[in-house]
Formats: structure tokens, sequence, C-alpha cells
């Protein structure tokens, strides 16, 4: 893909580089982030959900 | 909750638990994860301050400080300060957090005794869980047979019985929201996760398990 975009006209740069941004943003909207959250509600233990305010 | 946000999305929870005084105070020194759940008046606190992103936030619950007894023992008159100051001097023993750990049940139920006229009568006779547990676990042991605390924190202790909330002007409410760190690497998965909390789905959730809704 990024030997086409080198070697092709205007029009195929540009669209292989959208192609390519799309997969990107694609990537990362399903990235398998990890999201660090501090709770002060939720699980916090085997027994129960509560709110430890 | 979490593991069906896992799969919806492929991200991934990492979650810790805690106060929202601890948690307001790292956030306020630059500890600010990807997104923040503690009360509205926190939020709206770092949002000002730049560490929450402006406009990432929602109001996700509200909860009231409650009495409780053990399944099956009488429910004592806690209609008015007067028959809950009655109450609270029978009592055997009394359960709350500990105000001096910062938790917020404990700080306002200290100033209600206050109020009350009798925080050296039931300080003689007052039981604290370990930081972060549940005053309920108290009532089910016997150590104490009335407890005060948030009311889903005390619906989450099996065989718990909730009395009411703290009559009238003695009362509190606190209301939880939700915010994304303003420097997150990961806004948008963790915006996705503040709507998700925000779902019905999640809300229906939230109600179950003692929370008013917001």
């Amino acid at each position: 893909m990024l030997a086409y975009i080198i070697g092709g006209n205007d029009m195929t740069r540009t669209v292989g580089a959208l192609v390519i941004l799309a997969i990107g943003v694609m990537a990362q909207a399903a990235s398998g982030a990890e999201i660090k959250v501090y709770s002060t509600i939720g699980v916090k233990s085997a027994g129960g959900l509560g709110a430890e305010i | 909750m979490a593991p069906k946000f896992e799969k919806a999305t492929g991200n991934k929870l990492n979650i810790t638990w805690g106060l929202i005084s601890a948690f307001t105070k790292k956030a306020q020194e630059g500890d600010v994860p990807d997104v923040l759940v503690v009360s509205r008046a926190s939020i709206d606190s770092l949002t000002k301050d730049g560490k929450i992103a402006a406009g990432s936030d929602a109001t996700l619950a509200k909860s009231v400080f409650a009495i409780a007894v053990k399944r099956g023992a009488p429910k004592p008159d806690i209609s008015s300060a007067d028959a809950l100051k009655t109450a609270l001097l029978a009592a055997r023993a009394v359960g709350y957090t500990d105000p001096a750990a910062g938790g917020a049940s404990g700080v306002h139920f200290a100033k209600v005794l206050e109020r009350l006229g009798i925080a050296a009568d039931i300080k003689a006779k007052s039981k604290f869980p370990p930081p972060a547990g549940f005053v309920g676990t108290l009532l089910i042991s016997g150590e104490v047979d009335i407890a005060i605390q948030s009311k889903p924190e005390l619906a989450s202790t099996e065989g718990v019985e909730i009395v009411g909330p703290l009559p009238g002007d003695l009362g509190s409410t606190t209301v939880f929201a939700a915010g994304v760190g303003a420097s997150s690497p990961n806004n948008e998965a963790g915006k996705a996760l503040v709507k998700f909390l925000s779902s019905p789905e999640a809300q229906a959730a939230f109600t179950a398990h003692g929370f008013d809704p917001p």
C-alpha cells in the first residue's frame, strides 16, 4: 500500500492516504485500550456493590 | 457492568476503588485517571481546575446516609431528630465509619452527633469497620445494633435492613458523577465508558444496589 501511494499519482496517493487514515482510526476505536479508572462506587468485593464515600 | 463494557468495546478496565476525598486530592496533585467517578462537587471543582475535560462529565446517581439494623431486629423510631437521639442513646453499640479516616458518612455523622448533643455518649460505644469496609458487617457480627453509612453500602451486606435516611435536615445526599481526564490518552474510550455508565442499563444496576436516580 505504501509503495502504491508513493508510486502513484495525486489521486491514488490521496485515496491511499485516506484508506490508511481510516484503518488507523478504526484500530484506535477498537484499540483494546486499558482505561484507568478511579471510582468511589462499584464492585469492591465478591460480596457487593457499594459506595465508599 | 465492567465485563459488559469490556466485551462490547474491546477495552480493558483497570479500576481502583477508594474515597472521594483521596481521589480528589490525587487528581489535584496531578494523578488524574482516564475516568474519575467521584462526587458531582469534586468533578465540577476538578473541571474548573483543568484536570477533568470540560463537557466530558455525566451525573450517574445519588445516595443518602441511612440507618440500618440487622434483619429481624426491632426498627427504631428515627422519624425526627429527637427520636433518633433516643434511639442512639438506647443502642448497645453504634457502628459508622471512622471520621478520622475521611469517609464522608463518618464525617457527617460525627457532626450529627455534635448537633444532637450526644457526641461523647455515642463515642463511648462506637465501633468502626476497617477502612473502606462496610458497617453492615458489624450488624451481622452482633458488634453493634444500629449502623449508619450510605444506603448503597448498607444494602450491600446480606442480612441488613435499611430503616430509613437520617431525618430532616440531619440528612445528606451525595450526587455521584464521572468525567474524563483532561490529558487522558484514552479520551474516546473514556467518553464511551462515561456514556455507558449513564445508560439505562447501568442506571438500573445502580438502583438495584441502593442508589437513587440522579
